[in-house]
């Protein structure tokens, strides 16, 4: 869990962090990305978007790579993978727990 | 006209109670009130009238940057319009649209944006208590003798009252600002765990001005304070030797001739006191009218203690030296003085301590001295009259006597 305070990632900052896995995005197409994927199940505020994306780029999850006039692109670091990956096998781990126990 | 007149509310809850704060102000829409802009030093909220409909009102912390213009727009890309800041503390934005997400969805990125803001309250009231309490200490340092001497004279008896209370305030001021902190954290600690915002109960206040409540407890706060500084204790009387603990020698008594050009009735005068630590306190002036004529004065203090009296006289000893530098150095006193020497010790039989200075008054030659015997403490200055060895032996003989009070 290195990067992060305490704790597993929320919902928000698990997909916030995956929407940059296929490229560099700004905060509405992350926004965006977010919605389309979890099909309107995770909302995501602006106050929690750009709150995140400030905690992400000081714990070296994510970096800036342009900026548009108010549009800031950024893209996910090899640190930023490496929790991500951390939080998929942990969440992985949870689901196969749970369907061991129903069987 | 009466519609755009703005409506002026008192915060019903501290800022820090976020969800509070929000409920009354979406409260505030459904009656009508939509928020125009928050004072907070006012401590009141201003809305415009319009039809009552749901409106949403968030706090959002604010992070490294003030008035970051960006996040404003950003903001407004997705529903949530700026409406007014708290300074260093947090940004207002609302929303009409039912369907926009809320400002923060995730409560722990909540509580991450708080962090910063918990950072900045905790400096703002380190800043708050250590400001005024170096200031405080500076002040009691710079008349630290001043302020030893009051504490066994008890000249000024309200003096350490008034820094007490001072001393309060600044702890009742370090106590809330530490309770604010302890608040924050805890509702960051609620955030962590996933939990939802409660919030806390409602303070009854009054919709009066600002102003009609904190000017008049400021005024009766600084004219007690000033009173209690300023009040002096001694009694000024006109000077009858008589009246005081021992049969101290006055002019006339110190000199050897008759002095005619005296009139003593104009300039002369005492003053007494009493203190726990110090239980007599006597000081009387004897002089002649106007510049350049023999002068008296006499500090005497019996007090209640060896210790008290070793202390006193320090402090004392000290106070005359100073005055005495003071008007070596100054020209245009009536009290100015030349060719000062500075207090050297001296042996005399029966005295614990005595110090001896000489100068010249306006062509006289002048003395002084300060000893101290056992609990008693005397002062003395004399110009353009009796030598130091005829003045020393009339006041010590005085001493010896029983007090006549």
């Amino acid at each position: 869990m290195a990067g992060r305070e305490k704790g597993p990632l929320t919902e928000p900052m698990y997909y916030v962090l995956m929407s940059f896995l296929r490229r560099e995005r700004c905060g509405t197409e992350i926004t965006g990305f977010v919605e389309e994927k979890t099909q309107g199940r995770v909302k995501l505020g602006p106050g929690t978007l750009y709150t995140l994306l400030a905690k992400f780029q000081e714990e070296g999850l994510i970096a800036e790579t342009g900026v548009d006039g108010r549009k800031r692109t950024y893209r996910i670091t090899d640190k930023g993978l490496a929790v991500f990956q951390e939080e998929l096998e942990r969440l992985r781990a949870c689901v196969t727990d749970g369907e061991e126990e129903r069987q | 006209m009466k519609r755009n007149k703005l409506v002026k509310k008192p915060l019903p809850c501290s800022i820090f109670d976020i969800q509070g704060l929000q409920d009354w102000l979406d409260g505030m829409a459904l009656q009508g009130l939509f928020l125009e802009r928050l004072s907070y030093h006012n401590d009141r909220a201003f809305f415009r009238r319009g039809e009552p409909r749901p409106v949403r009102y968030r706090l959002d912390p604010v992070g490294e940057h003030w008035n970051d213009v960006e996040r404003k727009e950003n903001y407004a890309q997705m529903g949530w319009e700026f409406v007014d800041a708290i300074p260093r503390t947090f940004y207002l934005f609302s929303c009409d649209d039912p369907e926009v997400p809320e400002l923060h969805s995730d409560p722990a990125t909540l509580s991450y944006a708080l962090k910063t803001l918990v950072r900045r309250q905790r400096q703002d009231n380190m800043l708050l208590v250590l400001a005024p309490t170096t200031l405080l200490a500076f002040l009691l340092l710079a008349n630290w003798n001043e302020f030893c001497a009051n504490l066994l004279l008890w000249e000024h008896p309200f003096q350490p009252l008034v820094i007490l209370f001072l001393v309060g305030l600044l702890l009742a001021l370090a106590v809330y600002g530490m309770y604010q902190v302890i608040r924050l954290n805890k509702l960051r600690r609620t955030l962590d765990d996933g939990l939802p915002l409660q919030a806390g109960r409602r303070h009854w206040r009054p919709n009066l001005p600002y102003l009609a409540i904190f000017l008049p407890v400021t005024l009766l706060i600084n004219l007690l304070s000033s009173l209690a500084m300023n009040y002096v204790a001694m009694e000024f009387l006109d000077l009858d030797l008589s009246a005081l603990s021992h049969p101290w020698p006055g002019l006339a008594q110190m000199e050897t001739a008759p002095l005619p050009a005296l009139r003593p009735e104009h300039y002369s005068y005492m003053t007494v006191n009493r203190s726990p630590a110090v239980p007599v306190q006597e000081h009387y002036t004897d002089r002649g009218a106007g510049f350049g004529k023999p002068l008296l004065k006499v500090w005497y203090y019996q007090a209640a203690s060896p210790s008290a009296a070793r202390r006193l006289y320090h402090l004392k000893r000290k106070e005359l030296e100073k005055d005495l530098k003071h008007y070596n150095d100054t020209s245009n006193s009536s009290e100015s003085i030349t060719g000062l020497t500075p207090f050297v010790p001296m042996e005399y039989p029966g005295l614990d301590v005595l110090e001896t200075a000489s100068y010249r008054y306006s062509g006289l030659d002048g003395w002084a001295l300060a000893l101290r015997r056992g609990n008693d403490v005397l002062l003395v200055r004399c110009a353009g009259s009796a030598p130091l060895e005829r003045g020393l032996a009339l006041l010590l003989d005085a001493l010896g006597e029983e007090e006549v009070l």
